[in-house]
């Protein structure tokens, strides 16, 4: 027993230095696998089109239906198909020409919401632009129809309220693609898209399904917030969830200038971090190399 | 030193109280950032596989507040500590053996400097704790704090926004966030990295978990200190002579 001297404890020693050199591999591991991006796993339905895939039609929800009950027989309205009368017809985008003020014949309440909602508001403005005529439209986002955003020959049924809320960001995204990056960096999209919590809330849930409240009004706003935070007051409303500068129009509102404060302190911040951490790595790295030369030289 | 007892090459550096809030804090800081990190890095393979382990958000979002909780308690513990020491045992919060900040830190962080580049063949004489060592503990001492502030608005927001600025959760995240990266980056690699992989120390040093550490570490790594404690020791005179064979 007299022998052993300095070392106290070796068993405990060896422990933990294999502990620890095995903790640090995973670390790495870790650190260089989180490259994987959570948007590539969306998938959404392609948009309507004059050629329909019926096998996967068959897989919608939609399935059943005779052609007949949402686009009428080819005699209606003394047409004829084709329609010689109109050869350019076919040319146009299939969710420009169909009448959707079919849908309504089952999805009533959805059509009356959407009529009074943002979505059918930029569509009747940007009829009125194109003319009378109905000259196609080469916009690549065109205001939507209901076709738009449902693919009436493919989408499902009974998808989970995690399935709709990241085929949101997917379709959403396709014309509001700003708001679909900064939702994602806010607490709600990675909770609710990328960690898949029921529970968060998705783009609807806050700027509802047909209707497309913008929530620009605080007074709109709060109702929307204490839907899950019933204790908010009219200033928390001004939590920035879309905290991005370029999707944002108005340059002079409250909410720019938030953001413009959440970046300098986010820069101020990364700066921060940086200079410690140069610090922090570079005295260490300095005296391990020291401490290395007197081993070494020692030999 | 060969014939000297075992026991008596022993000395404690770290009491009871501080072994227990360490291992407390190690815990609670791992904690903190495995959940934390998992959220922060939602979009991250590993971190949804560790939400996935827990058993989605809403739990891990549970276990960062509970670990935030010991964690920080283990901050209000010590600082009752400071002040039952002061008060009640009447010792001294600064000086070489305390965990105070001083100028010789600065003058000991000068001449370290001197020692990485070449220019001085010694170590500077190290108290009881190196400047290192202190920078550790004030980092989590206060980072404790202010990750704390920051961490109340984000878990309430309602009751915050009733007087501050509803962008100021905003401003909460992003601070919360960097201040967490900078702690995981420095903890996990700078402390454990100084604490125990240093070629002087490597494998391990388990000094802060026995609470135990020898005599001769205490002559090379903390001369400053053995020079006060062998003073305050009867058979001081043996022993300081010791430390200068070792420390030349």
């Amino acid at each position: 027993m007299e022998s052993k001297t300095v070392r106290p404890r070796s068993g405990l020693k060896t422990l933990m230095a294999m502990w620890l050199t095995v903790a640090v591999i995973p670390f790495f591991v870790v650190a260089i696998a989180g490259k994987a991006d959570a948007i590539v796993g969306i998938e959404t339905e392609s948009r309507s089109h004059w050629h329909v895939d019926l096998n996967r039609f068959a897989l919608s929800a939609h399935t059943g239906f005779k052609c007949e009950e949402c686009h009428g027989t080819m005699i209606e309205n003394g047409r004829t198909h084709p329609d010689k009368a109109n050869p350019d017809f076919l040319k146009k985008a299939a969710t420009r020409s169909f009448d959707y003020s079919r849908c309504q014949k089952c999805h009533k309440l959805s059509y009356q919401r959407y009529l009074e909602g943002e979505h059918a508001k930029a569509l009747s403005k940007e009829i009125e632009d194109a003319g009378a005529d109905g000259t196609e439209l080469k916009k690549k986002t065109p205001a939507p129809t209901c076709g738009e955003c449902h693919s009436s020959h493919y989408d499902r049924s009974g998808l989970s309220r995690v399935d709709v809320g990241k085929r949101m960001i997917a379709v959403c995204g396709r014309c509001h693609r700003e708001q679909a990056a900064s939702y994602l960096e806010n607490i709600h999209g990675k909770v609710g898209v990328n960690l898949e919590n029921p529970a968060a809330a998705f783009c609807t849930d806050c700027h509802k399904a047909h209707t497309v409240a913008s929530l620009k009004e605080p007074a709109e706003a709060l109702p929307v917030c204490r839907r899950c935070h019933p204790k908010a007051e009219a200033e928390f409303t001004n939590f920035v969830i879309h905290a991005s500068l370029s999707g944002l129009p108005d340059t002079d509102s409250p909410k720019h200038r938030s953001i413009l404060w959440i970046q300098r302190i986010k820069l101020a911040a990364i700066a921060v971090v940086a200079l410690s951490l140069i610090f922090f790595f570079g005295h260490s790295l300095l005296w391990l190399l020291r401490e290395l030369h007197e081993k070494l030289r020692k030999h | 030193m060969a014939e000297r007892p075992y026991r008596q090459n022993i000395k404690i550096r770290f009491s009871v109280l501080h072994r227990f809030l360490h291992l407390v804090v190690m815990i609670g800081f791992t904690g903190l950032a495995v959940t934390g990190l998992s959220l922060g890095f939602s979009s991250t393979a590993p971190a949804r596989a560790f939400i996935w382990l827990v058993g989605g958000s809403a739990n891990a979002g549970w276990l960062h507040r509970f670990f935030a909780v010991i964690t920080y308690s283990c901050v209000v513990v010590h600082a009752f500590w400071f002040l039952y020491y002061k008060m009640v045992l009447s010792g001294k919060l600064t000086g070489p053996l305390s965990i105070a900040p001083s100028v010789k830190d600065l003058k000991d962080f000068i001449q370290n400097l001197g020692y990485f580049l070449g220019r001085r063949e010694e170590p500077p004489r190290f108290d009881k704790f190196t400047y290192m060592e202190k920078l550790d503990y004030w980092a989590l001492f206060i980072g404790m704090n202010t990750m704390g502030i920051t961490g109340l608005v984000l878990w309430f927001p309602e009751f915050f926004t009733r007087f501050l600025p509803g962008f100021f959760v905003n401003i909460a995240q992003v601070l919360h966030f960097f201040e967490a990266i900078l702690a995981v980056a420095v903890k996990f690699f700078i402390h454990i990295g100084l604490a125990h992989f240093r070629p002087a120390v490597y494998p391990a040093d388990t000094s802060i978990f026995t609470g135990r550490t020898s005599q001769e570490k205490i002559m090379v790594d903390h001369p400053g200190e053995w020079s006060v404690i062998s003073e305050s020791d009867d058979s001081s005179g043996e022993r300081a002579s010791s430390v200068s064979v070792r420390a030349s």
